[in-house]
């Protein structure tokens, strides 16, 4: 028993499940952007102060151990609880954007704490001041341990903006449930939408995998 | 504290949480079966059976999980015939979904014991067979540990996304409460305290695996 | 004798409720090359880390060359031009070249124009013998190379004074030798070096003054005939006596 393919309603309506990915790619790259911000703030914060330690582990490990979906709809609905009136759109960018920087402070936090300490008194031996040390000595080294995973969470985030289509925001998942509803056709749909995000990810993926490979570290 | 309302629906919400238990530990058994039968099938020497392996864990890994189950629960059926509940589409789906997560962390566990110890065993008279199963298997066993409580962890949070192709899980529930118990907030709070629970133990105990063997880097 | 490069007065340190050094009092001058020898954990690299700074003294006094250690708080950079260091396990920079790894103390200490850092990181390549390695990468050297960059390294600072910190500690037997030669050559040339080791040839033959450091405290100071020929302490005796032992096959 064979089903019958018509791509029609597909092609019909490209353009309106093409638009959803102006907002895919927005929440994309404005909450990665939000987000590196944040989670180098929390981790630099971290180390130099120790006594806020406490809070930020408790702001990293809730949004790391919660759903991203349950982060999304919750604050989706305390906004109006707290008097504020956000776009859906800009809700989601809040709540991926506090999701990001728990993770990314983490990664940030590796990545500097990898660095042996012998490094350090190596550069101090030599005369450098701790900025100096951090910027000529530690930073370098971090910064090629961080990118890989950095990379590999910029893929994650591109796919859970489909997630914000649970807070009604019309990026292309949104688009493709509810077109599925109204043409009756969601094999064709459903699958097309899952070819768009494949051809989009499946690049960055091996992007990513090739520049982990490039900034590997050789000791 | 609570609203009386809210509190009411408890048990409602609880039923919802063992719900996303069990999901959780059924995807996870069948996960670990799918990503090891597939570590192994990207081993072999036969090509068609590598190339099959790549191509499942491409296309579950660069599509979102949302459009996954949302294609397992509606285009599935109409393609093949038969019916599914939301339940089966959602543990198919998921399963298949982590499989090809937990195929990543089997091959990386296996392909760290170092070749030394195959050697030995090939050189004893083992069969390719006994060699995995004697010397690769239990090495690798433990070094998989770490990635695999993390993706576990992992899991418990995607289970989450059932909620979308209305599997009756924590946040499911907690949505169809929600208007009768009219405080949006309180109740996803205590879905997210619920998934903290779970949450932080495992993440816990990944922190603390990693710590004792990390097969990456260093020795 | 030269002038005082390095004075040490009754110096305490502890960490946590280990006590590490118990009153620890030593002159340095202008041209000596003081071997420091001693059981492990008697305190001897940690006294040498006081001196520059990496690690901060309980009580008591350093000076180096009239500055004073203690109090220089956020002077240290300055004053740790004038001391280099050679460390057990390298500490090369990974992510530089060997002649960068020389260079960069020059041009980012110094301030000096990276033509001039690079052309003097090149000289003292020379000096150490590894002229052609400089474009390497400090993974691809051996570990005496690597040990021979550090000390190229600590010279370009131009130092009046270099702190050895087990520097031949972590090198296999056939390695070490490359390492001794060159310190010997820069004590040839004059250079005031404090060299904590186990390595009791170069302690013999090369050092101008031995001190042996026992739980914290120098209990042994003098020429090398007369701590490693004739020791008075009857701990000297038994530690160069185990040592003895190490040797033998």
């Amino acid at each position: 028993m064979g089903y019958q393919w018509h791509f029609g309603v597909v092609w019909d309506n490209l353009p309106f499940l093409l638009a959803g990915l102006e907002d895919t790619v927005a929440l994309t790259v404005v909450s990665m952007g939000f987000g590196l911000t944040l989670g180098l703030a929390i981790a630099l914060i971290r180390l130099k102060f120790p006594r806020v330690r406490p809070a930020i582990v408790i702001y990293v490990e809730t949004f790391r151990t919660t759903p991203l979906l349950v982060q999304l709809i919750w604050i989706y609905d305390v906004l109006p609880a707290i008097g504020l009136r956000f776009d859906p759109f800009w809700s989601a960018i809040l709540a991926l954007t506090l999701n990001l920087g728990a993770y990314l402070s983490e990664i940030f936090r590796a990545g500097i704490t990898s660095i042996p300490m012998g490094q350090t008194h190596a550069g101090l031996a030599l005369g450098m001041s701790t900025a100096q040390v951090a910027r000529v000595i530690v930073l370098p080294q971090a910064v090629r341990r961080i990118i890989p995973p950095l990379a590999s969470m910029w893929v994650g985030l591109f796919k859970d903006t489909s997630l914000a289509s649970a807070i009604a925001v019309a990026e292309l998942s949104y688009r493709a449930n509810v077109l599925a509803v109204q043409t009756y056709r969601p094999v064709e749909i459903l699958t097309v939408v899952a070819a768009i995000y494949f051809v989009l990810t499946y690049p960055q993926a091996r992007l990513t995998y090739w520049i982990s490979n490039l900034v590997r570290v050789r000791e | 504290m609570l609203s009386p309302l809210v509190l009411h629906q408890l048990p409602f919400l609880l039923i919802g949480f063992f719900t996303t238990l069990y999901v959780s530990a059924v995807c996870l058994v069948l996960g670990s079966i799918i990503g090891m039968l597939t570590a192994l099938a990207l081993l072999t020497r036969v090509f068609v059976v590598r190339a099959i392996a790549g191509f499942y864990i491409d296309v579950f890994r660069s599509t979102p999980l949302l459009i996954q189950l949302v294609w397992f629960y509606y285009a599935l059926p109409l393609l093949t015939g038969f019916s599914m509940t939301s339940l089966e589409a959602g543990v198919l789906g998921l399963a298949l979904y982590e499989g090809a997560y937990m195929c990543e962390i089997f091959r990386s566990g296996i392909m760290s014991v170092s070749t030394g110890h195959i050697d030995a065993g090939r050189s004893l008279g083992m069969t390719p067979w006994q060699v995995l199963y004697q010397v690769v298997l239990p090495q690798a066993a433990v070094r998989m540990l770490p990635p695999f409580t993390g993706q576990a962890l992992t899991l418990v949070k995607d289970s989450s996304i059932l909620s979308i192709i209305a599997v009756p899980e924590l946040l499911w529930k907690a949505e169809s409460v929600i208007p009768i118990s009219l405080h949006s907030v309180q109740v996803l709070t205590v879905v997210a305290a619920l998934y903290f629970l779970v949450g932080f133990p495992l993440a816990l105990l990944s922190n603390r695996l990693h710590a004792r063997w990390s097969f990456d880097r260093r020795e | 004798m030269g002038p005082e490069i390095l004075k040490i007065s009754d110096v305490y340190k502890q960490f946590d409720t280990h006590v590490v050094l118990r009153g620890v009092t030593l002159t340095v001058h202008r041209g000596e090359v003081v071997a420091v020898i001693g059981p492990s954990g008697s305190g001897k690299s940690t006294l040498l880390r006081c001196v520059n700074g990496l690690e901060r003294i309980d009580s008591g006094d350093i000076w180096v060359s009239g500055d004073h250690i203690t109090s220089a708080g956020a002077d240290m950079p300055r004053i740790r031009r004038k001391i280099g260091m050679v460390f057990q396990h390298f500490n090369l920079f990974p992510h530089m070249s060997v002649v960068r790894n020389v260079a960069v103390g020059p041009m980012t200490v110094l301030r000096k124009p990276r033509a001039e850092a690079y052309e003097l990181a090149r000289r003292l390549l020379d000096r150490v013998g590894l002229a052609g390695k400089e474009n390497a990468a400090p993974y691809q050297l051996s570990g005496g190379q690597q040990q021979r960059v550090a000390i190229a390294r600590a010279l370009a600072m131009d130092p009046s004074l270099i702190l050895f910190d087990e520097p031949t500690s972590a090198l296999d037997p056939e390695l070490v030798n490359e390492v001794l030669l060159t310190m010997r050559e820069l004590a040839r040339q004059g250079m005031t070096m404090i060299v904590v080791t186990h390595e009791i040839s170069f302690a013999e033959q090369v050092a101008s003054r031995v001190v042996m450091f026992d739980e914290g405290k120098i209990v042994e100071d003098g020429t090398p005939r007369e701590v490693l020929k004739y020791p008075r302490q009857e701990r000297t005796q038994t530690f160069l006596k185990q040592l003895e032992h190490v040797i033998e096959p």
